[in-house]
């Protein structure tokens, strides 16, 4: 399957990013690993729904309760990638809204932080006991902790810039966010 | 200033400190704990939560070991609410060799543990998951203990037999008469005792040099880990001397794995950190042991000290603690420094605090000249079930006609009686240590209320409790609690409440909203949160953790903080405090996570930001 654009990631920033496309009449594709798009603060649950609405009445496809699981690559540029549900969905271009840990658009071990779909660079103190704060209602290094990009929000993949690939929401990391 | 006279003060209030009360109580003497926190706030509520079968000890320590395995023996029995019988497992891997084993066997038979070997390919079938290339393995009976939960009944008995207990209270200083301790001094009053014990941990080397004694300590730091789920449903010990990182102890919905053993300075004892290289050790080592931890969850780190004690004891000292005897040591300040009226206990262990206690309170019966037998071997402590065999007992107690009167009838069914002890059938006053009782009662050395209390006490409301359709879902759950749901005492949301509170579970109200599930993962009501509120005295969450296991399961209170902090400030009658109990709670949750703040726990991490980023006012929780 063709797009002009595959949002990977149904949270609310992916959402964002899709209806945006579709509105300057671009064919969009969503996945979402929930059956439901995902919110990961309690006031967002109510919003998912109304977005799912929103997002069919402007003939984006959702695909709920699918994951993409890898990507193929001409050098700089992602072609396709697949989902767990066996498609693969082309497009030209890509938008990466997987989220942070929570959603598992970052992924943490004892040692390091990685981006488990497209292996996307992400910057991380290297040393785990800087990840976080003592204190629990101080700024939290972590929710720092996001994919490397360029200006314009392309990520870098083994410090190449991704020609077609953009990430938003927290992925980015905390500060990068809330400046969109 | 306000003077009151006892024969006995204790202080501190750890799991030695409460069965020292329980004992002092239960022999008629006016006793008085006092605990500068809450009951367990220091190593005896951060430990393995391990009831030793003395197999550990068995080579090394043979004492040790024949008093674990009697402690052992007698808590199963005094204590069935406390103590889950998992049973324990010295495994041997490849690099150990089975030379160990063999000492290890020999051993345990001297000193009178049942110590088998099996295959390795049973061992693998009772716990799946240890490390499937084990040479050999041995069965003990080590067991789970909840040691918050053991102090608890521990000191409910001793309110019940006419203790007084302050909590949330230092000892500032000690009164002397010469130089003789004559009494001690909080912030505000004064309390006079003809002995004062210091049962205070670690924290007994500072006491006794207030008090003009003086005991050269040793604080040993050691760190566990708290694994997300039950790996093993036995405890796992590595069959190789005692050493560091060696133990598994499943507990409630989760298992405990540690230690080290670290010397730290006493200034640390207060505020103790786990650090990274502990964690990175303490994972490193119990892969080793069983491999799938290392992909399961760590919920969370913390570290408890023990009291070491570098003279008296019977072994020269190494440098890593662990062969520092764990053994009993009982100071008699009046021989040793010259300081009559003050007596230490310290060192042992968790499962042999009665039998220190037992220890303690000869020598002050002795000091005081006072004949009066230990009997806290004997007698089940509030909500024991006693025997597996008088459950029938218990069961059938709960279809007779349910009585308001409290613990005013002596059990004829009552199996056990103390020798020495004299039985009369004179209502004890039910207190609790909530409320903070001033003046005790007369001297009771021994009461019908001192009896299994499931026997005595029926005092469940009379009206039948409706069980409705959780009644069926009760099919998958023990037979014990499926016994109890069919007799529609105990509601199904009620089981949990029965497995940590055993027969004291009947005092809940799990009427109206009683039977409302607070705390999923540890399934707490807000019935026995009631219960807790009103027996045991919280100030704060921390506190009713300590009681119910509140926000200790895998969502480390992620999911339940809020409620329950509203539930206690409603009970406590402050409802303006709820957003700072949850404030405070979330604040100590939080130390726990962040030495595993990895994985799993930083995902819970996030989460539990996000979602009290909501709750919270604009600003109270800041992102940058």
């Amino acid at each position: 399957m063709k797009y002009d654009v595959v949002v990977i990631g149904g949270g609310s920033s992916g959402c964002r990013a899709a209806k945006a496309n579709a509105a300057k009449g671009r064919s969009v594709c969503v996945v979402s690993a929930g059956l439901t798009l995902q919110a990961t603060k309690p006031e967002s649950e109510g919003r998912v729904y109304a977005d799912l609405y929103e997002l069919r009445k402007m003939g984006v496809a959702v695909l709920r309760g699918d994951t993409v699981l890898s990507g193929s690559w001409d050098g700089a540029k992602l072609l396709e990638v697949h989902t767990s549900n066996g498609l693969t969905l082309q497009a030209d271009e890509f938008i990466l809204a997987t989220g942070r840990f929570f959603s598992k658009g970052l992924v943490s071990t004892m040692d390091t932080v990685f981006e488990p779909v497209l292996g996307a660079d992400v910057d991380f103190p290297s040393d785990r006991e800087k990840w976080f704060n003592a204190d629990f209602f101080a700024p939290q290094p972590f929710e720092q902790i996001g994919v490397r990009t360029t200006a314009d929000g392309h990520i870098f993949i083994k410090g190449e810039a991704a020609e077609n690939v953009k990430a938003v929401g927290k992925i980015l990391g905390g500060e990068r966010h809330a400046k969109k | 200033m306000k003077m009151k006279k006892y024969d006995v003060i204790i202080v501190g209030g750890g799991a030695t400190g409460t069965c020292m009360a329980r004992d002092c109580a239960l022999r008629g003497l006016k006793t008085l704990l006092i605990e500068r926190e809450d009951l367990c706030d220091g190593a005896s509520g951060r430990n393995h939560g391990l009831l030793h079968s003395g197999a550990r000890y068995a080579v090394n320590d043979p004492e040790s070991a024949r008093e674990c395995i009697a402690e052992n023996l007698i808590l199963k029995q005094i204590a069935s609410n406390c103590v889950e019988d998992t049973g324990g497992l010295f495994i041997s891997l490849p690099e150990d060799g089975l030379d160990y084993q063999a000492l290890l066997v020999q051993k345990c038979a001297e000193a009178g543990i049942d110590a088998r070997i099996i295959t390795p390919k049973k061992a693998l079938s009772l716990a799946p998951a240890i490390n499937p290339n084990i040479i050999g393995a041995v069965k003990v009976p080590d067991a789970s203990v909840n040691p918050f939960l053991l102090s608890d009944v521990h000191a409910l008995d001793a309110v019940r037999h006419g203790a007084d207990i302050i909590k949330f209270k230092a000892v500032t200083s000690f009164l002397k008469d010469g130089d003789s301790v004559v009494g001690v001094k909080t912030d505000k009053e004064e309390y006079y005792a003809s002995q004062v014990v210091i049962a205070s941990g670690i924290w007994s080397a500072k006491l006794a040099e207030m008090a003009g004694a003086h005991i050269d300590m040793y604080p040993s730091k050691g760190s566990l880990l708290v694994f997300g789920h039950r790996v093993t449903n036995l405890v796992i010990n590595r069959c190789r001397k005692p050493s560091n990182a060696d133990i598994l102890v499943p507990e409630a919905v989760v298992s405990v794995f540690g230690t080290t053993s670290d010397k730290v300075p006493f200034e640390e004892c207060d505020n103790m950190r786990v650090t990274r290289e502990e964690v990175d050790f303490l994972l490193k080592e119990g892969v080793k042991m069983l491999p799938s931890l290392a992909s399961t969850r760590i919920i969370r780190a913390y570290a408890g000290v023990r009291p070491l004690i570098l003279e008296d004891s019977k072994s020269s000292l190494q440098a890593d603690g662990r062969s520092a005897s764990r053994g009993i040591v009982l100071l008699d300040h009046e021989e040793r420094d010259g300081v009559p009226g003050l007596i230490t206990i310290t060192g042992g262990k968790l499962t042999t605090a009665r039998l220190m206690a037992e220890k303690a309170a000869d020598l002050v019966c002795k000091k005081l000249g006072i004949d009066a037998e230990c009997t806290t071997a004997e007698i089940p402590l509030p909500g024991s079930y006693l025997k597996r065999r008088s459950f029938g007992a218990f069961l059938s107690g709960l279809g007779a006609k349910k009585e308001d009167t409290p613990a005013s009838k002596t059990s004829s069914g009552a199996k056990r009686t103390s020798s020495g002890a004299k039985r009369t059938s004179s209502g004890t006053k039910r207190t609790s240590l909530g409320a903070q009782k001033t003046s005790s009662g007369a001297k009771k050395p021994y009461s019908a209320a001192s009896l299994p209390v499931i026997e005595v006490e029926k005092t469940v409301s009379g009206e039948k409790k409706s069980v409705s359709g959780a009644k069926k879902s009760c099919l998958a759950v023990r037979s014990v609690a499926q016994k109890l749901c069919s007799k529609e005492t105990i509601p199904y949301a009620g089981i949990a409440a029965l497995g940590r509170h055993g027969s004291e579970t009947l005092k809940m109200d799990f009427t109206g909203e009683g039977a409302e599930i607070v705390c999923e993962c540890e399934q707490v009501t807000s019935a026995e949160i009631s219960y807790c509120v009103k027996e045991f005295g919280v100030r704060n969450l921390n506190d009713l953790r300590r009681h119910t296991r509140i926000g200790m399961g895998t969502c480390q209170g992620t999911h339940c903080i809020q409620r329950a902090a509203e539930l206690l400030a409603i009970e406590l009658g402050v409802p303006e405090k709820a957003e700072e109990f949850m404030k405070d709670y979330l604040q100590e949750r939080w130390k726990g996570m962040t030495p595993v703040m990895w994985g799993e726990t930083l995902r819970e991490a996030e989460f539990m930001r996000s979602k009290y980023s909501s709750l919270l006012a604009e600003g109270e929780i800041s992102a940058k």
